[in-house]
């Protein structure tokens, strides 16, 4: 059964999950879900590089449709990537089977069959 | 240009069972069925933590979703056993709005450590592959 479904994983600094959750609606993106977690970068690297890096974070979990990932994955990166308080990072993950996508997105697929 | 050697590692001379990844996302709660189920479908690892759903206000509305905090299940289960899994997980989805959520499978693509895939793949004795 082919899938054309991919996760968007997006690691930022905790309280911003609104700016990437807004980003990633803008361009197509229905729901998402955060897990909270805490960084462990190297100390060496941010003293280098000159930033501070917050230890509290937080990972966004999207499922998308491949078709809008590039949008998602830009929009994404421009208001929340590295150089944005948030320091976001983010990748995706070719998905092999999905259940449960919004009834939304459903009924979107079923008029666009219509048509 | 430099000739790339492939190494035959001692594991490919046994027949291996692919795995993959399986995560469920559902409401606070609910998320312990899902480990039940998946240890009867021969799945021996599962961790569950807890998220928080971001859908918008109206959308909750919509859906009738009042449930912000998100149960996490993720487990590692044999590809062969995702059918039923999927199964499962889709007519849970449809019983009502508060079983309703996301579930979605990642290949595991590498591994290591014979006993940790006997375990992961709940198989007790590896056989050999025929020289394949």
């Amino acid at each position: 059964m082919e899938n054309n479904n991919l996760l968007v994983v997006c690691i930022i600094n905790a309280g911003f999950v609104d700016l990437v959750m807004d980003a990633a609606r803008e361009v197509g993106a229905s729901g998402g879900t955060v897990i909270h977690g805490r960084g462990t970068g190297n100390k060496k690297i941010a003293k280098t590089f000159g930033v501070t890096i917050s230890p509290n974070k937080e990972v966004v979990l999207i499922v998308i449709d491949e078709k809008i990932h590039e949008d998602v994955v830009n929009a994404i990166y421009k208001k929340a990537g590295l150089d944005a308080p948030s320091q976001g990072i983010v990748f995706t993950l070719p998905l092999e089977r999905v259940a449960g996508l919004s009834e939304l997105n459903n009924e979107e697929e079923s008029s666009d069959a219509q048509k | 240009m430099k000739e790339v050697k492939t190494v035959k590692t001692p594991h490919s001379d046994f027949e291996t069972k692919k795995l993959s990844l399986l995560v469920i996302i559902v409401d606070q709660g609910v998320g312990d069925l899902y480990i039940e189920q998946l240890g009867t479908l021969e799945s021996n690892l599962q961790l569950k933590i807890v998220g928080n759903g971001t859908a918008s206000k109206e959308i909750q509305n919509l859906l009738g979703l009042n449930e912000i905090k998100k149960d996490i299940v993720f487990a590692i289960i044999r590809q062969e056993k995702l059918d039923q899994a999927f199964e499962y997980i889709e007519t849970r989805f449809k019983l009502s709005h508060k079983h309703k959520g996301v579930a979605f499978s990642v290949k595991v693509t590498s591994l290591i450590g014979v006993s940790v895939y006997k375990i992961l793949s709940n198989t007790l004795e590896l056989k050999p592959n025929g020289g394949k």
